[in-house]
C-alpha cells in the first residue's frame, strides 16, 4: 500500500482543476488571473424538462397525430408558441410554457426542453490559469501555504483566519453574537453537538477543526457553512506542524476548500493562503516516499496526531503489539521520543 | 515438458496482485504472488501499479516478464494467457427501470449487485410518476448507467416503451463525458425497438429477458450484457486500462464477479454437496457469494458507520471497549483505508468490527435475495460447505483461530461445515483465468491452494448454560479413542492429528441438533487435517452475550482462548 502524502507546507505551488462533468465552455484562458469564485467553465442546459401527451392531451385520434402537430424535433420554441392543436369548434392548444426546443415527438408525446440554466464551475481560490481542458475547465495554480485536512463537508468560503480558545464556543453559548461573521474560525476540538451549536449560531464563514467525536458527523455534514477536520476523529491536539501553519494564517484572508476526503481522486480538504510570489511552473514534481529525514504525522493509538522525523527504514517485517506482522517505519518525535510503527500507520508530510 | 505460464491481476481499489501460474508435470501451480499499490486515482495511469507488481514477480520468480519499456512480454516461454480482473473505481452510478418494486425491481436490484454499482435512482413504471416527472429524475441522477428490464415476453409493454423514450432524450441530450452505459433485459419483444430507439450504438447492451415468464428469474442472460457495460464505463474512467486489455488480449470482469465463477466452480466440483459460500471482508466492502445447484446469490456491501455501528461493535469485542472508542477507530480507518492494527485494542476493534460487518452484509443479501437461508437473530440456517474466508480483514489476521471465530460469530452457522481461507487473495486472480484456462483454477483447488482452516460442529440446543449437550469420541487411528464432553456456552476444539483425517463420532443430548437431520441424531464424521483443527461450538443460536461489558469481553476472550488463539 502506498504511503498518504499531508501537505502542510510554506510555499507551496498549489495546482487544482476545476472541470464540469459534461462538455461545456471554457471561460478562461492560459495565464489569466482568476478570483475565488469566478467562473472558470461553464455549460447552459435546459432549466426542466415537460413531456405533453398529445393523444389524451388534446383528445385525438392516435392516427390523425401528424396533422396536429405544429413543429419540429430540434425546433426552438418561444413562450406561447403553439406547438401542437386540435382545431375545431373547441380548439384544443399545447403552447409552449417557456421558451426552449423540442427535444422528442415519440408515440404521440412531445417532450420539451424549457429554459435555460448555467451549470459553472468556480475556482475557489484566487490563482493564475496554467492549463487548459478542452471542453472541460482548467488548471489554476498558486504559490502559497498550504495545509490540508483528513475531512470536509464539500463547501468552500474564504475569510480572515481566527483562531479560538477551547472554552470559547461554550462561554458564548448563552449570548449567541454574530462576532465571527465572514471569518475561519478554527477550534481544537468539537466534542458536544451543544458546542457545535454555539459555533454556527457565532456565524462563521467557515471551521477548521482540530478533531471531533464521531457523533458529531451528521450536524458537520449538514452545515450551512464549509468544514474541515485536520487530525481525525477523537480527542486529539493539533499537530505541531499545523499549528505553526495555522499561526501564520492567522489574521490574513484564507480560503477554505472543505472537499470531501477522496482517496481514489487524490484529494483531501485544505486550507490556503495565497502568496505574493508568481507561479513557477516546475516541469517535474518530486516523488514523495518515506526516507530518513522527511517528516511523518502519525496514525493511531496513542500517536494518532503527532508528528515526527523518520530516522530509520528497516527492510525487515516485525511483529507488533497487535500480533501482526508489518514493515516499521522509526521515528523521533517532537518530544525525542523513538517510536517504531507500522509503515501503513503514517502520513508523509509534503513541506 | 515446456511450462506453460499464465498471469493473472486483480486491480483493487488499495492494492494491485498479481500472480503467476506454471504447468507442471502434476498440473498447474501458484508460482509466486506480488502485491503493489494501485494506481488509478485521478490522472493516474493504472499499468503504473500493474508495473509493480510484474516487478515483484520478476524478483520473486527470477524470470524475466518485462520488456525494456516495461511492458510484459508475451511468448510461449514467459507468459501466454493473462486474466484481469477489477475492483478500483469509483461505484457505478446506476439507475434502474422496471415495471413493479417487488417484481422486475428487485430482479434488477440482484443483477446489479456484483458489479460495483451504487443504485441512485429506481424508477417503479407502477407508480403514478408522470412522463415529466420522471424524465426529470432520471436527468438529476447523472447516472453511468441504467439498467432496465420488465414484463415477460409478449406482454404489456406500454410502460416500458414511455421509459425507453425517456432513456433516449437523457442519452443523448446530456453532453456527458463519460457515456452512460444502458442495459435491456426486459420484454424481447421490445428488444429491437429498445436499441433503434436509444440510438446509443455500443453504449446498449440488448441481453435476453431476465424475468421472460412470471415465474422464473434468469439473472444469468443479463449478465454478458452487465459485463460489457462495466467494461465500457472503466475503460472511459481508469487510464490505462484499453491498453492493458488490448496489449494482455483480455478483457477485464468485476473483481467479485470473477471470485463468484470459482465459488460456482466449486460447487460444481462436488454436485452432491451443500453448496458453496465465500465470503470477503475488505476495508471498503463485504462481499457475500453462495453458489448451490442453479442457485446463485452475490452480494457487496457497503456498512454505514454509525453510533448503532459502534455499539454493535463493542458488544463482539475482546476488550472492554466502549462504542464511543470503537466509532473513533471506524472513522479514522474510513478516513485511511491502508491503517492496520498495532495495539491490542484497535486489533480487538478490527475484528469485532469485521463480525458486525458480516452481520450487515448478510442481512443486506438476505433483502436482496429473500430466500437466502439467513436469519439475522438465527445465523446461517442454509448449509453450505466450504465456506471460504477472504480480503484484508479476514486473511490479515495474527492467528487462524481468530480468522474462524469471526467467521463463525459473523456467519452463526448451524450444523456442520468447513472454513477454508484464501490465504493469497486468489478467487478474483483465479475466476479471471477460468474461461481461458478452465483446468487452471480446478488444479489449484485440488492442489490445495486454498488452507483448510478448520471444521465446525455446530451444537444447538435449548439447554441451561453448562448443561451437557454432546459427547465426541475421537478416533485418531489409534486404539484409544479420547472422549470430549461438551456443555451449553462452549466452544472447544480438538486438534487435528496430522497427516490425514480422523473420525470423530458425535453424540448429542436428546435435544441438541447437530445438523443430522434431528435433534438428538448423531453419528460418524470424517473431518480432514486442519489448521485450527475441528471445533464445537456449544453457545446455540442466537448467540447469547453477556450483558455486562467486562464479562463479554472475557467471553469472548475464553473462545479464543479455546481454539488456541
Amino acid at each position: 500500500m502506498g504511503t498518504e502524502i499531508l501537505a502542510i507546507a510554506c510555499d507551496q505551488q498549489i495546482l487544482r482543476s476545476y472541470t464540469l462533468p459534461f462538455a461545456g465552455s471554457v471561460l478562461v484562458r492560459i495565464g489569466q488571473e482568476v478570483e475565488a469564485g469566478e467562473p472558470v467553465a461553464e455549460i447552459k442546459m435546459p432549466e426542466r424538462y415537460q413531456v405533453f401527451d398529445v393523444i389524451n392531451g388534446l383528445k385525438i385520434n392516435p392516427k390523425n397525430i401528424d396533422r396536429h402537430i405544429e413543429r419540429l424535433v430540434g425546433e426552438p420554441i418561444k413562450a406561447g408558441d403553439v406547438v401542437a392543436q386540435k382545431s375545431g369548434l373547441i380548439s384544443r392548444i399545447f403552447r409552449a410554457p417557456q421558451d426552449g426546443m423540442v427535444v422528442a415527438i415519440r408515440d404521440g408525446r412531445i417532450t420539451l426542453a424549457l429554459g435555460e440554466k448555467k451549470l459553472q464551475v468556480l475556482a475557489t481560490f484566487p490563482g493564475t490559469v496554467v492549463e487548459i481542458i478542452p471542453d472541460r475547465g482548467a488548471v489554476v495554480a498558486v504559490q502559497g501555504l498550504l495545509l490540508q485536512g483528513v475531512w470536509g463537508n464539500g463547501l468552500n468560503s474564504s475569510g480572515e483566519l481566527v483562531s479560538l480558545d477551547a472554552a470559547e464556543p461554550a462561554a458564548v453559548k448563552k449570548q449567541p453574537a454574530a462576532d465571527l461573521q465572514g471569518k475561519i474560525a478554527v477550534v481544537e476540538h468539537a466534542a458536544t453537538k451543544a458546542a457545535f451549536a454555539a459555533l454556527l449560531a457565532r456565524k462563521p464563514a467557515g471551521l477548521v477543526l482540530g478533531s471531533v467525536m464521531p457523533e458529531l458527523l451528521p450536524a458537520l455534514e449538514q452545515a450551512p457553512l464549509p468544514v474541515m477536520v485536520l487530525v481525525g476523529a477523537g480527542e486529539y491536539e493539533i499537530d505541531p506542524l499545523s499549528k505553526t501553519m495555522l499561526r501564520q494564517m492567522e489574521g490574513q484572508t484564507v480560503y477554505l476548500n472543505a472537499n470531501e476526503a477522496d482517496t481514489s481522486e487524490l484529494s483531501r480538504p485544505d486550507l490556503i493562503l495565497p502568496g505574493k510570489a508568481q507561479v513557477s511552473p516546475g516541469l517535474f514534481r518530486e516523488e514523495l516516499r518515506l526516507e530518513p529525514g522527511k517528516r511523518v504525522r502519525l496514525l493511531g493509538k496513542p500517536y494518532t496526531g503527532s508528528t515526527g522525523e523518520i530516522i530509520e527504514l528497516p527492510e525487515e517485517s516485525e511483529k507488533f503489539a497487535s500480533g501482526l506482522v508489518m514493515r516499521p517505519v522509526v521515528v523521533r518525535r517532537e518530544d525525542d521520543l523513538v517510536i517504531r510503527i507500522p509503515r501503513e500507520n503514517v502520513e508523509l508530510i509534503l513541506e | 515438458m515446456e511450462k506453460r505460464r499464465t498471469l493473472s491481476v486483480d486491480i483493487g481499489s488499495q492494492n494491485t496482485r498479481a500472480w503467476l501460474f506454471e504447468q507442471r508435470e502434476e498440473g498447474f501451480a501458484l508460482v509466486c504472488s506480488a502485491t503493489a499499490e494501485t494506481t488509478a486515482a485521478a490522472g493516474q495511469d493504472l499499468r503504473g501499479g500493474v508495473t509493480r507488481a510484474l516487478e515483484g514477480l520478476q524478483e520473486k520468480s527470477g524470470l524475466r516478464l518485462l520488456d525494456l519499456r516495461q511492458r510484459l512480454i508475451r511468448d510461449e516461454e514467459t507468459v501466454g494467457a493473462c486474466g484481469l480482473s477489477l475492483s478500483a473505481g469509483k461505484p457505478i452510478r446506476t439507475v434502474l427501470v422496471g415495471v413493479s418494486d417487488s417484481y422486475s425491481l428487485a430482479a434488477l436490484r440482484r443483477l446489479v449487485s456484483l458489479f460495483y454499482t451504487e443504485v441512485v435512482l429506481e424508477i417503479d413504471l407502477q407508480d403514478d410518476l408522470n412522463a415529466t416527472a420522471q424524465l426529470e429524475k432520471l436527468i438529476a441522477a447523472n447516472a453511468d448507467l441504467f439498467v432496465c428490464a420488465g414484463g415477460v415476453n409478449q406482454g404489456a409493454f406500454r410502460p416500458v416503451r414511455a421509459a425507453l423514450d425517456n432513456l433516449r432524450i437523457v442519452y443523448q441530450s446530456l453532453p456527458r463525458l463519460i457515456r452512460p452505459q444502458i442495459v435491456y433485459a426486459g420484454n424481447e419483444a421490445l428488444a429491437d425497438y429498445a436499441r433503434e430507439e436509444l440510438e446509443a450504438g455500443e453504449d446498449f447492451h440488448g441481453a435476453l429477458n431476465i424475468q421472460a415468464r412470471a415465474d422464473a428469474e434468469l439473472l444469468t442472460a443479463a449478465w454478458p450484457a452487465m459485463l460489457g457495460a462495466f467494461r465500457r464505463l472503466r475503460r472511459q474512467q481508469l487510464t490505462g486500462l484499453t491498453e492493458l486489455e488490448q496489449d494482455w488480449e483480455c478483457e477485464a470482469l468485476p473483481s467479485a464477479f470473477a471470485a463468484s465463477r470459482i465459488v460456482r466452480l466449486i460447487d460444481r466440483m462436488n454436485p452432491e454437496g451443500k453448496g458453496a459460500m465465500a465470503l470477503d471482508v475488505g476495508c471498503s466492502s463485504t462481499i457475500v457469494i453462495a453458489s448451490r445447484g442453479d442457485e446463485f446469490i452475490g452480494a457487496i456491501s457497503h456498512p454505514p458507520i454509525s453510533e448503532q455501528v459502534g455499539k454493535e461493535t463493542s458488544r463482539y469485542s475482546t476488550l472492554p471497549i466502549d462504542a464511543q472508542t470503537a466509532a473513533v477507530y471506524m472513522f479514522n480507518k474510513k478516513l485511511h483505508p491502508a491503517f492496520l492494527p498495532a495495539t491490542l485494542e484497535d486489533l480487538a476493534i478490527e475484528q469485532a468490527w469485521t463480525r458486525v460487518r458480516l452481520h450487515f452484509a448478510l442481512r443486506r443479501t438476505k433483502e436482496l435475495f429473500p430466500w437466502f437461508g439467513y436469519d439475522p437473530e438465527l445465523g446461517l440456517l442454509d448449509p453450505y460447505e466450504p465456506v471460504l474466508l477472504s480480503g484484508e480483514s479476514l486473511v490479515r489476521v495474527p492467528a487462524p483461530q481468530q480468522t474462524l471465530l469471526m467467521a463463525l460469530d459473523g456467519l452463526q452457522p448451524h450444523g456442520i461445515t468447513t472454513f477454508a481461507m484464501d490465504n493469497d487473495q486468489l478467487l478474483a486472480g483465479l475466476g479471471s483465468l477460468a474461461e481461458k484456462e478452465p483446468l487452471l483454477p480446478v488444479q489449484l483447488i485440488d492442489s490445495g491452494v486454498f488452507s483448510n482452516l478448520g471444521t465446525v460442529i455446530c451444537a444447538d440446543a435449548p439447554e441451561r448454560a453448562a448443561r451437557r449437550v454432546l459427547t465426541l469420541e475421537i478416533d485418531r487411528g489409534e486404539s484409544a479413542r479420547e472422549t470430549l464432553d461438551v456443555r451449553r456456552g462452549e466452544v472447544k476444539r480438538v486438534e487435528s492429528t496430522p497427516p490425514g483425517s480422523m473420525r470423530i463420532y458425535l453424540s448429542p443430548s436428546d435435544l441438541t441438533d447437530v445438523g443430522m437431520g434431528l435433534p438428538g441424531l448423531g453419528g460418524w464424521v470424517t473431518v480432514p487435517g486442519s489448521v485450527v483443527g475441528t471445533v464445537i461450538d456449544a453457545r446455540g443460536r442466537p448467540l447469547e452475550l453477556p450483558e455486562e461489558i467486562n464479562k463479554r469481553s472475557e467471553a469472548f476472550y475464553n473462545w479464543l482462548w479455546e481454539l488456541g488463539g
